[in-house]
């Protein structure tokens, strides 16, 4: 279908691996500044942010009530339009486009969820779904009640179709309202507080919905208070009076202060890697400092029968490489991706760690007690196994 | 199948039907104004337009002595005449219950062959089914005569239960012998004023019926019409002038010379302006409409604004929801048309109907003419369009971010409302405000306080509905005010005549005779004689002008307090002075205050000078009347110590009682030799006949002022309760914080209240110029005459009540429905 390819085209990548406005992630705001006038005087709602989210991703924004997540996600959507700087989502430069290009963008682009879920009360629910496909021309228009049916069949709602929204409950509302997200099927979901208004069981159901379509493929954004939920998603960051803290870093890092994770946020750089995948090899030059945000990290050493040896496994918040930029040389053993999962990490080069042992001498104290302690456990792995 | 959008138009539309019904409600009283007024307007003009020429109406009216059959014939052959055809018009006395009432009989020489002014038999009569015309017999045979069917329209013109067939006892006089005169059926003649204008029965008789009732069977006028240009009035005249002076060349007076507007009915003028007048507003209560429509979408969009939002938020361009609007706003339009089109043209038959009543026509056809139906189409789908393009293009302007963050009043509103604060913080800073303000405010409780706060709050939306009150009650009070300043004019004309009685001879009589034989009757208190005589200007060009009833009382005079529009009232020692009428300077347009002009009285070419102008009811017909210093008068027509009329006072002032003396006074004259004319009048008679057309336009112009009450509290109801819908989360927080039901009913109610009593301030502020401006209209094209402007109490008071009855009512139901919800229940209102 013409709206399909146009789509694909307007969120492929170009040869060399980066989208037509330089942005290697299907998300990047760049120095995203947004300021309001109110009767009080200015008030920045977004201070400079850089955020990059990559294709399937699946994260969460977390932050206290007026903190600016919510305007984080507006600027993703066109729903609001920055002060200054850029925000590209795929081939498109959001903040570029007018109302009406803007309207027809988002509809194809982005489905949005909100937190009172906000069906339209005089219609039922298959026409709630299908509303999205009607204003943006998707489908043929005798074949849009087989698509929305498919959609609530695939949020469990089918039952309902022909309700109006006041007949069934919150959560059902809620998963009809991502029914409606995906009625044209966008690749991109933004969702402010989806699961604010439910109980937590409902609550972890449309979650489950999310991971599911994460699976799928689709990237989501999340806005969210609940910080159980903010583990379960591939990476969170945090909003801090409309600064961006990247949540692995401060959870990893908590010696550092505010300014310096908004800071040192700026620098990190997410990477994924497939199971079994060689994040750092034995003997080669350590240039960056690796922090596990998800799945597991298998630290190996050869024993000298050539078999392998697992002498840490690296979860959720443990950090890897801190002993060879402090002591140099090349890496005293691999780090790879466990063999299950997929692994994300931060990695921050050795100018950023170095400037962040500087400005942290707390830091530098902790990491320079865990050196010790690694380097002692390393030595006891290989005399072990020499042994 | 239809797509969801339209799904939610339709749902919409059905979902809250009190809205519905109110817009469509708002829409449907602009084209049912317009759509009424000017299908009756289309229909009066019409059939006026066709009727009435085919009557064959006369050219011009001769009023002379008694002539035969040969002037007949001699004026037939005269060139440039067309038809002539003599009649009779007299005053008989017919019984009717105890009393003698007056009727008015033309004779008819050949019923079979009536050229001019044709009378047609009527069959079954719908104003008097139980007379059974349809009965009746054509033409009247001897001792017989036909009643015109308008002396039916008024109860006790004619006998109660009369039948074809009876007979009913008339008299010439009071001297003369009682005769049964039978009743041969009813006729119709749609040239003469209806009987109600009349202000008694009239029919038609032989000349042979004449005789046997009068003693005389010559007629003593002569219609006539011209063999060509006959819609030129000029000519008409030149043609009738020549037969006049024809007639008085042979030696007999001739009493006046009428040349109507040709092929125009007598009372066409006056129905225009009443249909203008209520075109006007019609027109008015039209854009009262439109800014109803302004209100309610506006509410209603701002009802919507976070569903205007959602639709933009997935995916819905800002033109599509403009249209989607957009044809909301049509479907209101094509249901108002729905309520509109059938009840204007059931309106606008009656309307037609009553007003054919009055002027004796058939209206045969009550169809909606093709243009009346696209005039009301356009109305009902392009007055709401245009009406709600502003409020649906600004609601539609809101962001996603506005309309899910709190209904769009923070976000863009903020710089406005910010820049205004510091206005007024500057203001009150300057002039020290704030401590009067807060001194003010102090005696009114905290609720109180709260909700004229609240009035204030939404600036706009209040503006909005103040317009929309503030129209309504404009018009209103502007409507009752004419009302009121024609009775004012009525009071002030009846001040002008003192007299109960005005009795005019048919020549001159001795004064000393007259005064003696009036002072000598029971009841009369005061007795004054007059010259009383029919003049006609002679103009520079020789032509003369209709006639112009002269009047000479006695400088000074008991009988006459003149109303001076312009210049001054006659003194003793005026010689050629005169003081004409606001109606003689209007037909005599080049007639001015301090100019010399000819009259031509009783033959005699005589000159005067205008000193005054003034104001004067109760005599149509002419080139008004005018008064003289009856010394001078007299001098100049040689009737010395004779009078033309009498003017008396009675000591009872009633119709009846008046005429009852008026009739014993004629018998008395008659006994000493002396005949009264026909044209006595009195003051009465005088009222009777302007009141019942006061009561008219009173009618139509109360139905008016309740149109717009509908209107304007349509307006209230409808903002007021969307303002307290709007305001069902504020009510939720007042309710958690301790508010108790009375409390939060009464800061609605006080809302409600303000709002009105804000818009009747200044509707009453702004009624005043437009109930002068609609005065001078009614008087100008109504009565010819400038009315006497007052601004209607009563109408304030009204306005004051129906004001205060509808924001109580309109804010009751919806801060009853606020106050019964429960806190959590509020607090969940999306």
């Amino acid at each position: 279908m013409f709206w399909k390819r146009r789509k694909q085209k307007e969120n492929a990548k170009g040869s060399n691996g980066l989208y037509q406005h330089g942005n290697a992630e299907l998300i990047h705001l760049r120095r995203v500044v947004k300021t309001f006038d109110t009767a009080a005087g200015k008030f920045a709602a977004l201070k400079d942010v850089d955020l990059r989210v990559d294709a399937s991703e699946f994260l969460a924004v977390i932050g206290k009530s007026g903190s600016g997540k919510s305007t984080l996600i507006n600027m993703i959507a066109g729903i609001d339009r920055p002060t200054s700087g850029e925000v590209f989502v795929g081939n498109t430069a959001v903040h570029k486009l007018n109302e009406g290009q803007m309207a027809v963008w988002r509809g194809k682009n982005l489905g949005i969820v909100f937190q009172f879920f906000q069906l339209l009360p005089t219609l039922t629910l298959i026409e709630n779904v299908m509303l999205p496909m009607d204003f943006c021309n998707v489908h043929k228009s005798d074949e849009r009640p087989k698509y929305a049916m498919r959609l609530l069949e695939q949020m469990e709602m089918a039952d309902h179709a022909h309700k109006l929204p006041s007949a069934i409950s919150g959560g059902q509302q809620q998963r009809v309202a991502i029914a409606r997200a995906l009625a044209n099927d966008p690749p991109i979901i933004l969702a402010d507080e989806p699961t604010g208004n439910l109980d937590s069981k409902t609550a972890d159901s449309v979650f489950e919905l999310f991971e599911d379509l994460v699976k799928q493929g689709k990237t989501i954004l999340m806005v969210t208070h609940d910080h159980d939920l903010a583990k379960r998603v591939t990476r969170a960051v945090q909003i801090v009076d409309g600064e961006v803290i990247e949540k692995g870093l401060a959870d990893a890092l908590p010696a550092l202060t505010s300014e310096q994770l908004v800071a040192f946020t700026r620098r990190v750089d997410p990477e994924q890697y497939a199971p079994g995948a060689i994040i750092l090899q034995r003997g080669a030059p350590v240039e960056r400092f690796h922090i596990v945000l998800k799945g597991c990290v298998e630290i190996v050493v050869p024993q000298p029968d050539g078999a392998e040896k697992v002498v840490a496994m690296f979860s959720r918040g443990n950090y890897f490489g801190e002993v060879e930029l402090l002591r140099g040389g090349t890496s005293i053993a691999t780090a790879r991706a466990a063999s299950d999962a997929p692994v994300e990490v931060l990695r921050l080069d050795r100018a950023t760690f170095d400037q962040m042992l500087e400005q942290s001498p707390e830091l530098k104290a902790h990491i320079a007690r865990v050196v010790q302690e690694r380097v002692a456990e390393n030595v006891a792995a290989q005399k072990g196994g020499a042994r | 199948m239809i797509a969801p959008r339209w799904k939610k138009v339709l749902r919409d539309l059905w979902g809250n039907k009190t809205r519905t019904v109110l817009v469509v409600l708002s829409i449907a009283v602009g084209i049912f104004a317009v759509g009424a007024v000017t299908h009756t307007f289309t229909i009066v003009s019409q059939e006026l337009a066709i009727t009435y020429p085919k009557a064959n109406p006369a050219a011009a009216t001769i009023y002379t002595e008694a002539f035969d059959d040969d002037l007949v014939q001699m004026v037939r052959r005269m060139p440039g005449v067309g038809e002539v055809e003599p009649r009779t018009m007299t005053v008989v006395q017919m019984k009717v219950g105890d009393e003698w009432k007056s009727l008015y009989l033309f004779a008819i020489s050949n019923f079979d062959d009536i050229r001019i002014n044709k009378v047609a038999p009527q069959g079954a009569y719908e104003a008097a089914p139980d007379f059974h015309a349809e009965r009746g017999t054509w033409p009247p045979g001897d001792h017989a005569v036909s009643l015109e069917r308008s002396s039916f329209l008024v109860p006790g013109f004619v006998p109660a239960n009369l039948q074809v067939g009876d007979k009913v006892q008339v008299r010439f006089s009071t001297n003369s012998p009682v005769r049964d005169l039978q009743v041969a059926g009813l006729a119709h003649e749609s040239t003469f004023y209806p009987a109600p204008f009349v202000n008694s029965a009239y029919g038609y008789i032989t000349f042979d019926t004449l005789e046997w009732l009068t003693g005389t069977r010559r007629p003593d006028t002569l219609y006539l019409t011209v063999a060509d240009n006959k819609l030129d009035k000029a000519h008409i005249t030149r043609v009738a002038e020549q037969v006049r002076n024809k007639i008085e060349s042979g030696g007999r007076t001739v009493y006046n010379l009428q040349v109507p507007e040709p092929a125009k009915h007598p009372l066409q003028d006056i129905f225009s302006g009443l249909l203008l007048l209520l075109n006007l507003l019609g027109f008015m209560s039209l854009f009262l409409s439109g800014f109803l429509v302004v209100n309610t979408i506006s509410a209603l969009l701002a009802q919507q604004i976070r569903q205007i939002g959602i639709m933009k938020a997935i995916g819905a361009r800002r033109r599509q929801i403009v249209v989607l609007y957009l044809v909301t706003v049509l479907l209101y339009g094509v249901f108002a048309l729905a309520v509109a089109i059938p009840s204007a043209a059931f309106v606008a038959g009656q309307l037609s109907l009553y007003l054919a009543g009055f002027i004796n026509v058939d209206f045969p056809d009550f169809s909606i003419p093709p243009g009346i139906l696209i005039l009301e189409i356009a109305i009902g789908l392009l007055l709401p369009l245009f009406a709600a393009l502003f409020p649906i293009w600004s609601g539609t302007r809101v962001t996603v971010r506005e309309a899910i963050s709190d209904y769009g009043i923070q976000g863009s509103k903020f710089k406005i409302q910010k820049s205004k604060f510091n206005f007024w913080n500057a203001l009150r800073a300057k002039f020290g405000i704030l401590n009067y303000e807060l001194r003010i405010t102090n005696f009114l409780s905290r609720p109180t306080r709260l909700s004229l706060r609240n009035t204030f709050r939404r600036k706009s939306r209040l503006a909005l509905t103040l317009l929309t009150l503030i129209l309504g009650g404009t018009i209103f009070i502007a409507v009752l005010s004419v009302h009121a300043s024609m009775n004012q004019t009525l009071e002030d004309v009846f001040k002008n005549w003192q007299f109960d009685i005005l009795l005019p001879f048919e020549r001159p009589y001795r004064t000393d005779v007259v005064e003696e034989i009036a002072q000598q009757m029971p009841g009369v208190t005061k007795v004054e004689s007059w010259g009383y005589n029919s003049a006609r200007r002679l103009r520079p060009d020789d032509s003369e002008s209709e006639a112009l009833t002269l009047f000479a009382p006695p400088i000074p005079t008991a009988m006459v307090q003149p109303e001076i529009v312009e210049g001054r009232w006659l003194l003793p020692d005026d010689e050629n002075a005169i003081v004409v009428s606001t109606d003689t300077t209007r037909a005599e347009k080049d007639l001015k205050l301090g100019d010399e002009f000819t009259l031509k009285i009783s033959g005699r070419k005589t000159t005067w000078r205008i000193v005054g102008v003034v104001r004067v009811v109760g005599f149509r017909g002419g080139i008004g009347v005018a008064y003289a210093n009856y010394p001078y008068y007299a001098r100049v027509i040689g009737q010395v110590g004779r009078a033309g009329s009498v003017q008396l006072v009675t000591d009872k002032h009633d119709t009846a009682a008046q005429l009852k003396i008026k009739k014993g006074l004629e018998d008395r004259y008659l006994l000493a030799g002396l005949r009264a004319s026909s044209g006595g009048i009195t003051s009465g008679q005088i009222r009777d006949n302007n009141e019942m057309f006061f009561n008219i336009i009173t009618a139509l112009l109360l139905s008016m002022a309740f149109l717009m009450a509908i209107v304007g509290g349509l307006g209230l109801m409808g903002t007021m309760s969307l303002n307290v819908l709007e305001r069902t989360r504020e009510i939720g927080v007042m309710r958690a914080i301790g508010a108790s039901n009375g409390a939060v009913r009464g800061v609605i109610l006080t809302e409600g209240i303000t709002i009105g009593l804000l818009s009747a301030a200044i509707a009453i502020l702004f009624s005043f110029p437009l109930g002068q401006a609609l005065s001078a209209l009614v008087g100008e094209a109504i009565f010819q005459l400038p009315l006497s402007y007052v601004l209607s109490v009563n109408g304030i008071i009204m306005w004051l009540v129906i004001v205060i009855i509808l924001s109580m009512l309109s804010s009751f139901l919806p801060a009853y429905n606020a106050s019964r919800l429960t806190v959590r229940e509020i607090l969940a209102y999306e």
